[in-house]
């Protein structure tokens, strides 16, 4: 245990003497005098530190950048001492911070939690550290890097988050340094200078290689196949490969242009495989999506919110499709809102749009489903800020699609409504509703169709509540 | 001003450092007439059995930088100061009468003991320089005066002034502890430390340990050697000193300024414990003294740096009369008398020799008879030297080339013919060898020079040996075995090898501590303090050298033959080798930290060591003294590089920038400033055009050394920073930047075909 006393300057910090005294006492040695301790305690903070700056020197020579425990037992072995016994760990000692004493201390303090014995011999045998061996693989071909797993995306996340928010940077890096490209565009202005379009630069079209086209082709063919477990290998390529980057605007193209067709053939199988592209590709870590957003929103707000999605929607489950579809646009959201591009509030407009669908019909009543599981994903505020208003209409439109006298696929999905409304309003409107407050306002206020199923969930929500804590057992004494 | 000055006249030698086993063995003059059959080991290929070694005469006197005339007072001063160390062993445990009767039998007088090898009461004789009555609070005041005296002097004095501020502050700070004024110290050492240079944040850590008197006078101070140094009151001797280099306005700027102000304080101190370099001239800007600041103590004399050094490179022996059997269409041209194209010495002029040639006089019975007086030709042919720095062939004795060192000689030129010019308009193709499973583990990574093996080193005491061709590893026969193979049949080599013993990968054991270094024509070195000399045919440790009391950082073979090599370790000592020899050929003592890195110069006839003390020196391994001091890292070396044309020195280490230096005058050329971390490795591609460097920073760096060195080559006295340069950087010349997935590169090795091979541990996250 150290201490780091963060009042003092660091160089001069000591131990405190009444561990020296503690210490002593422990190896027998009661009367140790305020002076005494407070040497040992210098010449100790003395070597420890001599002890740790040759540590250091193992360290580097171990050529890593953290410092072990057999870095400072070597130390004690150059200079003839006993090294610590005991002390073997493979990685760096948790510290962690604490304040304790009444003082405003920051301690440092090993944490080391007590282990069951029994637990431990029961457990498994750890894996063996596995035999020392080696791969080869081409970092470089003649001065280029080859995208192979291998190596590192040739474009870093940062990379491509910074040509999203700049775009002009990539031309000031071909301004700053010269290279053959552009020496070869100046040759072909002065070449055509007289023709005068020619001067500006044509849109560059960019030529996949053979290999990303038929990787592209294998991607999209299995991914909306039939075979599901090439499409598995294949959503598991597409959120884990570390060098789609140059390929990404056209697999969003796919997607886009696919969901735009399958919408309209009402095709519900191949608009959930789209939907598992997008959250593959979304998955992925090296890649930033931000530059082709305006190909996947879209889509995934067509699947959230379409009046129809499949051909029988009495029949089929196109709801689990608007909820899958929701989920991945709370996390577009999350991912990639900003004040900027205001991503968040803009679909939350047209999710509020969809939600006064005025028209009669009851497809509608699919689009309401939609635009609350997409507000309801984007948590509790949104909810309340957009839903809870809304109850009124939306028990008056279920009440009326429910009646005896609708069509059997109607009611259906006024009851999908219905459920829905109630799983994000619950647990929205917990904690701040008044359960003493009378009917009479609910109504008011939810509707009347409404409002005695939502307080009827609001208690029984508590009630299962209150019934998880009492199962807890109450903290013992120490 | 005439003190400082006068300081310059006459320099003594830095590194008198004398080294207890040094002076206690008798000079090495022993003289080896062949190797043992131990030999058989010592190269990596399946080399004959009667390797034969020229006798090196080598004299035993180290650190000496005066030459021949000094020698003999030297070797009995020598003798002095082990008498001395066994008179004050005998004083320590009270034994009078045996101290009496030695001092009798040697005749030494009370004045001889004064003079002896400082022990600790001489270290606190020292110290007590450092007592003073002055008032502690002054102190303070005085270098808060300093700084803003210097703060506001002009551009053109301003850097050059300021160097004094980090010796000054540490004397101070020593001082004010030393004199216990303790608390003083610490608000000293707290308003100041800041104002520092960055580069002196490890200094800093390590001066605050000092905070007790005790401190100063123990032995683990890591300040010892500056808090040691003072003035002897000799002019001239600068050992020990920190050194400042000042053009002479600069100089009496601030000297004026201490004698109006009356800072008696810092006047002391200039005088007694820093030493002025003084030159005419311009006065430095900013860049060109920080380029070059950095050192434990301070910058490099201009005289440690006035020796002649011979960097040019030996000439490369005939190879015509090599016979190859198993190439017999090249074989042929290669096999033509070397009497009738006396002139061919560089590898280019052979090579177009042997491809010319294809019409020679083969003939392999008559060759056989030739082969004595060929021998014999080639050894006269070398005295005509054309490269006009190079050292005479007979400076430094070097082994003669066996058949099968020829042989392989000729391999490699052949392979060189095939392989690609690289430039910065073509850069090499990259093999990277990913470690698995050694993530903080792997310590050194090693390739033999024709790249077929990989040899890794592991904290865990082991080294692992990869074959990276088909061909399997595999062991000698037994003893019995062996005696019954035809020693006259042509497939002997073969037929010696075990093949139930084949293996693609082979471990070997025997260090008891973390392995620092490897190095093909194999051998290694470790935190146990040994050298190990492994025989890659029966795949055991053949000999241990046992030379270095303190871990080895760091070891590495001549490239000539195999057979001298040179090592570094934690005792601040460098230690030339022979292995044939027990015990080392040569201490070079000087650096004031750990030696962290040694190679050597393509000639042989020099090694070069960097240090933890931020200095890279060179040290002529026929006189042993440090003929060249470059100052400018700012954190220990780790890697050193030699040109092909061994005029240039490229270092690196943990402050992540890349030095390129002159050897013609120790002048940087220039400094490569990309990476981010620890530099552990640098190669030159096979005809030295691409510098490749790599590290902790997960990524490997190309650079155009003709670039770099373009403006530097032409000129006659070497490289030198003009006093007004911007800023010193070759960061311009990278042609290539190539990351890993977190994995750092710890060695880089090209290929004879130029094909750059690259390794490192893969970093589990």
């Amino acid at each position: 245990v150290k201490q780091s006393n963060s009042n003092d300057s660091p160089p001069f910090n000591t131990l405190p003497s009444e561990l020296v005294r503690v210490i002593a006492a422990n190896n027998g040695v009661d009367s140790i005098d305020e002076e005494a301790a407070n040497y040992v305690a210098e010449d100790v903070v003395f070597r420890l530190k001599n002890l740790i700056l040759d540590g250091l020197k193992f360290m580097e020579h171990g050529r890593r950048k953290k410092l072990h425990c057999s870095d400072t037992d070597n130390a004690l072995r150059v200079r003839n001492m006993e090294p610590i016994q005991g002390l073997m760990s493979r990685s760096l000692l948790p510290f962690r911070h604490t304040s304790g004493g009444g003082r405003e201390l920051s301690w440092m303090v090993a944490d080391d939690a007590a282990q069951d014995i029994t637990e431990l011999t029961l457990s498994a045998i750890p894996k063996a550290y596995g035999e020392p061996s080696f791969r080869a693989h081409w970092l470089a071909i003649e001065g280029m890097q080859p995208a192979v797993p291998e190596n590192p995306p040739p474009y870093s996340k940062a990379d491509q988050r910074e040509d999203s928010v700049d775009p002009a940077r990539k031309l000031m890096q071909d301004l700053e340094a010269p290279k053959k490209s552009s020496v070869v565009y100046i040759n072909k202005t002065l070449k055509s200078f007289t023709v005068e379009h020619d001067v500006y630069r044509q849109l560059a079209t960019h030529e996949p290689s053979v290999e990303q086209q038929l990787y592209y082709k294998e991607i999209t063919e299995a991914c909306v196949g039939s075979d599901e477990s090439r499409r598995t290998e294949a959503l598991l390529s597409l959120s884990t490969d570390p060098g789609l980057y140059d390929i990404v605007p056209r697999l969003t193209t796919f997607i886009a242009e696919g969901v735009r067709v399958n919408v309209i053939q009402k095709n519900l199988a191949l608009l959930i495989y789209l939907m598992r592209m997008v959250k593959a590709l979304l998955e992925n870590q090296t890649l930033n999506l931000e530059k082709y957003l305006h190909d996947i929103i879209p889509s995934v707000a067509t699947c959230i919110v379409s009046k129809q999605l499949c051909v029988r929607p009495e029949v089929d489950n196109h709801w689990a499709l608007r909820d899958f579809a929701a989920r991945l646009m709370a996390q577009v959201c999350r991912n990639f809102t900003s004040s900027s591009n205001n991503i968040q509030t803009r679909m939350t407009r047209i999710f509020s749009k969809a939600l006064m669908s005025n028209t009669a019909d009851d497809m509608s009543l699919a689009s309401v489903y939609g635009a609350i599981t997409g507000l309801g994903e984007l948590g509790p505020e949104v909810v309340t800020a957009f839903i809870i208003p809304k109850l009124k209409y939306i028990g008056e439109r279920i009440s009326h699609s429910s009646g005896p006298d609708r069509p059997l696929g109607e009611r259906k999905s006024a009851s999908q409504v219905k459920e829905m409304v109630m799983k994000h309003v619950t647990p929205a409107l917990k904690d701040t509703w008044n359960l003493q407050e009378n009917l009479d306002k609910a109504q008011e206020q939810f509707g009347e169709y409404l409002a005695p199923l939502i307080i009827m969930s609001i208690v029984q929500s508590k009630a299962q509540e209150a019934k998880k804590v009492s199962e807890i057992p109450a903290p013992q004494s120490p | 001003m005439e003190s400082n000055s006068m300081k310059l006249e006459d320099g003594k030698p830095q590194d008198m450092e004398i080294d207890p086993i040094q002076s206690s063995q008798s000079p090495y003059s022993s003289s080896f007439s062949t190797m043992s059959t131990a030999g058989i080991g010592f190269s990596n290929n399946q080399s004959d059995t009667n390797g034969s070694v020229s006798s090196p005469v080598v004299n035993g006197s180290t650190g000496s930088r005066s030459g021949e005339a000094t020698k003999a007072p030297e070797a009995s001063l020598a003798d002095k100061n082990t008498l001395l160390a066994v008179l004050s062993f005998l004083k320590k445990h009270n034994l009078k009468d045996t101290e009496n009767i030695l001092k009798q039998e040697a005749m030494l007088s009370e004045a001889d003991m004064k003079g002896g090898i400082p022990s600790d009461t001489d270290v606190q004789s020292v110290l007590l320089s450092y007592a003073s009555d002055e008032n502690p609070d002054e102190y303070t005041d005085a270098y808060s005066q300093l700084k803003t005296f210097i703060d506001s002097s002009l551009d053109s004095y301003k850097y050059e002034v300021g160097q004094i501020l980090w010796p000054v502050f540490v004397h101070m700070y020593l001082e004010l502890v030393y004199n216990e004024h303790e608390t003083q110290a610490q608000t000293f050492f707290i308003r100041f430390s800041k104002m520092q240079e960055t580069f002196h944040e490890a200094d800093l850590v390590s001066l605050g340990s000092i905070m007790k008197k005790a401190h100063l006078v123990n032995s683990e101070n890591p300040f010892r050697p500056l808090s040691l140094g003072i003035s002897s009151g000799k002019p001239g001797s600068s050992s020990g000193l920190y050194v400042v280099r000042m053009s002479r306005e600069a100089l009496s700027l601030l000297k004026r300024f201490l004698q109006e102000k009356r800072l008696k304080l810092i006047q002391n101190i200039v005088q007694d414990r820093i030493f002025v370099d003084v030159y005419d001239g311009m006065p430095r800007g900013k860049a060109a003294v920080q380029a070059v600041a950095g050192h434990l103590m301070g910058e490099a004399l201009r005289q440690d740096n006035k020796a002649k050094v011979y960097y040019g490179l030996l000439r490369e022996p005939d190879l015509q009369n090599v016979h190859m059997d198993e190439d017999d269409e090249e074989g042929g041209g290669e096999s033509q008398n070397p009497s009738s194209n006396p002139t061919s010495a560089t590898p280019s002029a052979q090579k177009t020799d042997s491809s010319q040639s294809a019409q020679g006089t083969p003939g392999a019975s008559s060759d056989k008879s030739k082969k004595k007086k060929n021998k014999k030709d080639w050894l006269m042919s070398k005295k005509g030297k054309n490269d006009p720095n190079a050292p005479p062939i007979n400076r430094m004795p070097l082994p003669e080339l066996r058949d099968i060192d020829k042989i392989e000689k000729a391999k490699a030129l052949r392979e060189a013919g095939k392989r690609v010019p690289l430039g910065p308009e073509r850069l090499p193709s990259i093999c990277f060898y990913t470690i698995l499973n050694g993530d903080q583990q792997v310590t050194c990574i090693k390739w033999s020079e024709d790249g077929t093996l990989m040899a890794v080193g592991f904290a865990s005491s082991s080294i692992k040996i990869w074959s990276l061709t088909p061909t399997k590893l595999k062991k000698l026969k037994g003893a019995s075995d062996l005696a019954e193979i035809e020693r006259e049949s042509d497939d002997v080599l073969v037929r010696m090898m075990d093949d139930r013993t084949a293996e693609t990968t082979r471990t070997l054991r025997g260090h008891s501590g973390p392995v620092y270094s490897i190095d093909f024509s194999p051998d290694n070195s470790s935190e146990d303090a040994t050298i190990r000399l492994w025989s890659l045919l029966t795949w055991t440790c053949i000999v241990v050298y046992k030379g270095h009391l303190f871990p080895v950082w760091k070891v590495v073979f001549s490239p000539h033959g195999g057979y001298y090599f040179a090592s570094a370790g934690h005792e601040r000592s460098a230690r030339l080798w022979a292995t044939d020899n027990y015990q080392p050929l040569r201490v070079f003592a000087g650096h004031f930290s750990d030696v962290t890195a040694i190679i050597f110069h393509p000639n042989s006839n020099y090694v070069a060591t960097g240090s933890a003390d931020r200095s890279v020196r060179l040290w002529d391994c026929v006189s042993g003294s440090c003929v060249r001091l470059m100052t400018g890292h700012k954190a220990t070396v780790h890697t050193l590089a030699f040109s092909n044309d061994g005029r240039f020195l490229v270092s690196s280490g943990s402050d992540s920038k890349i030095l390129i230096w002159d050897l013609a005058n120790g002048g940087l050329v220039t400094i490569l400033g990309q990476h981010t971390e620890c530099v552990y490795t640098l190669a030159f591609s096979r005809e030295g055009t691409i510098l490749a460097s790599g590290g902790l920073d997960y990524a490997i760096r190309l650079w155009d050394f003709n670039k770099l060195i373009e403006d530097v080559i032409s000129e006659e006295g070497g490289a030198t920073i003009s006093p007004d340069s911007k800023k010193v950087s070759g960061d311009h010349s990278q042609v290539g930047a190539y990351h890993t997935k977190s994995t750092s590169v710890f060695g880089l090795h090209f290929t004879r075909r130029n094909i750059l091979l690259a390794s490192g541990p893969y970093q589990q996250s």
